[in-house]
């Protein structure tokens, strides 16, 4: 019994470390006051200031772009590689192949965005946003394999493309009319999870973005640098709920892709 | 093409996934409207031999012929054969109708042939009315009955099922087993159907190919197989059999005199053609154990072979009733299994009695030599 309260504590006090500051933050978005600690009462002006900040909104243009560019990025290189490593008889340096394909996960994004940053200028690549949004994608990368390789490999334990082409349709059609349609679920879930990563990340972003691209994160850090503003508050809360909203539409998506049971 | 060539033709097939040897040497015809069973242990073989015959594997030696042509290099959809898959393979995104459709479609059948055709052989698996049903919404056996109907709605000059039926129940099983023979008869296809099952394939089958580690064992009628088992892994998967080794004796020609387990001499008639090695060397006999009767006096009918044999145990099984005896003194571990009708040795209490094991002469299948 006494053990049961021990751990129902602990719970409670690890969801409150996890969410107060989260909850605090939503609250004083909503303060009438420039400074963010005391209340001073209930107003909505600070949504009003936020969506009318032309510069803001450019950040959060930005962002979305981006995000929306890497995630049909790596939705399409992950479907391919999903592709080549599930469905094709076993290839030299596979495993490899597939470790290689994670290591975006692993490797410090610090590391990460000064190696691209002068093999780009080495290279003689203009930093612009087509170089910002490849950076963007192989960050994301990770993700959309996982998802979708999953997918596909479950397609081809059901025996599902062997009896399309049993049935007549060469690889290319049992790609279009099966495996593709099928996959569909795990590539818009892997690209929603990707567009996720996209539009919060900071330091690729930090290292890559040319000049006069601004994304939302390197906008709040440096509105950031003259102190915590409701109007950030108000900021993040709209982040929070895009997030949210995100990660449910996911969710979704994926308890509908596991209704259509394959085998 | 004359009406009893063979419609498919395989052989010598040779097959090794890494360095284990699956298939080795395996050949086999098919005729037109046959209906052959490859039957054996899992990992014998069999699965692996219908794939390269739908051309998902590549043998590494021997070739494939359908209708005449070799297609052992031809792609999966470039082969007039239809698989069944055992566990159906229905596509999840397609309704009934478009399941069965997609072959057809892919053969550029015109539409309004392909409207003809769905209800057609959605009535021939008695699944009339279900077009517009999701695949997810159907029942194992109704599954199966679309795949069955997909299968056969482009008219393959070959029907290929790898245990179609190994998901169901028994009760469904044993329906479908006749439901698909009837089928099969009505289509006039030739089926080649895999399974592990050795009463699915009595059933069902035209002809068995006895699957064991790669090899054919034996090919036959159901009865033939039954009757006239060829090697002793084929008498006891088929049925199951008492096996003893045997020495030759010299004796008559067109009969068998033999030493069974050095202790009991019997004289048994050959099949025609049947040859028999050299006297002195040994060779398997099994003995069906519901051909074996067990008398408890000596009032054994005239003609039988008699052993003099003890009652070790009885096992009643509702329907009939094993029996284990001991017939060998020198091998007296050794367990002779009889079957009776009914439940007159069940109730038997008092084990170790002297009783009488009898058999017909020909009763007795001479199997393999020995080494």
């Amino acid at each position: 019994m006494k053990k049961g309260k021990v751990l129902s504590g602990y719970i409670a006090a690890l969801y409150g470390f996890l969410y107060i500051p989260l909850i605090v933050m939503f609250v004083f978005s909503f303060n009438d006051a420039r400074r963010n600690v005391v209340w001073r009462g209930f107003t909505l002006k600070w949504y009003r200031v936020l969506f009318n900040d032309a510069e803001l909104m450019g950040a959060m243009l930005s962002s979305l772009e981006l995000a929306a560019a890497a995630a049909l990025l790596s939705a399409g290189l992950g479907l391919l590689a999903s592709y080549a490593m599930v469905r094709h008889k076993p290839f030299t340096g596979r495993r490899g192949y597939a470790a290689l394909l994670n290591v975006p996960l692993m490797m410090p994004e610090v590391a990460l965005g000064v190696g691209l940053l002068s093999f780009l200028v080495r290279a003689g690549f203009e930093l612009d946003f087509g170089a910002l949004a490849c950076a963007h994608a192989l960050i994301c990368l990770p993700y959309t394999v996982a998802a979708i390789k999953a997918r596909l490999k479950s397609i081809g334990d059901a025996n599902l493309e062997d009896a399309a082409m049993d049935l007549g349709a060469t690889e290319w059609q049992a790609f279009c009319k099966v495996t593709f349609p099928l996959a569909m679920p795990a590539i818009v879930s892997g690209s929603l999870l990707a567009f996720t990563v996209s539009f919060e990340d900071f330091v690729t972003s930090f290292f890559l973005a040319p000049i006069g691209v601004v994304t939302m994160p390197i906008k709040i850090y440096s509105m950031m640098k003259f102190g915590v503003t409701p109007e950030i508050n108000a900021l993040s809360v709209c982040l929070l709920g895009a997030t949210l909203l995100l990660v449910g539409l996911n969710a979704w998506l994926a308890s509908r892709a596991g209704d259509s049971p394959l085998a | 093409m004359a009406d009893d060539a063979p419609l498919l033709e395989l052989g010598p097939l040779q097959k090794s996934f890494g360095t284990s040897p699956v298939l080795r040497g395996v050949s086999l015809t098919v005729k037109k409207g046959e209906f052959m069973t490859l039957l054996g242990p899992s990992g014998c073989g069999k699965t692996t031999t219908l794939r390269i015959i739908a051309g998902f594997e590549s043998p590494d030696s021997g070739r494939v012929k359908l209708n005449g042509e070799d297609v052992t290099d031809q792609a999966p959809y470039e082969r007039d054969v239809h698989t069944v898959f055992q566990h159906y393979a229905l596509f999840p995104h397609l309704d009934v109708a478009n399941n069965i459709a997609f072959g057809m479609r892919m053969d550029k059948v015109p539409e309004d042939e392909i409207k003809k055709r769905i209800p057609e052989a959605l009535s021939m698996v008695k699944l009339a009315g279900f077009e517009t049903r999701r695949v997810s919404s159907l029942s194992g056996g109704q599954m199966q009955r679309v795949a069955l109907a997909r299968a056969i709605a482009g008219r393959p000059s070959v029907l290929l099922l790898d245990e179609p039926l190994g998901a169901l129940d028994l009760k469904l099983r044993k329906e479908m087993q006749l439901e698909l023979k009837n089928l099969q008869k009505k289509l006039g296809m030739a089926f080649v159907y895999v399974t592990h099952d050795q009463e699915e394939a009595m059933t069902m089958s035209d002809r068995i190919a006895v699957f064991n580690q790669g090899r054919i064992e034996q090919i036959g009628t159901p009865g033939e197989i039954y009757e006239m088992p060829k090697t002793s892994f084929v008498a006891d998967f088929i049925g199951g059999a008492n096996i003893f080794s045997a020495r030759v004796l010299p004796g008559d020609p067109g009969r068998a005199h033999l030493l069974i387990e050095d202790e009991h001499e019997v004289d048994v008639p050959l099949d025609p053609g049947e040859v028999l090695p050299k006297p002195g060397k040994s060779v398997k006999v099994g003995i069906r154990p519901e051909r074996v009767k067990v008398y408890y006096k000596d009032e054994l009918p005239f003609g039988l072979l008699r052993f003099d044999a003890t009652l070790k145990d009885s096992v009643f099984l509702g329907d009939a009733c094993q029996i284990y005896l001991q017939m060998f003194k020198k091998a007296p571990d050794h367990r002779t299994i009889a079957w009776a009708g009914g439940d007159r040795y069940a109730v038997h209490d008092d084990l170790d009695v002297p009783v009488f094991a009898a058999v017909q002469p020909d009763d007795v299948y001479i199997l393999e030599a020995e080494e």
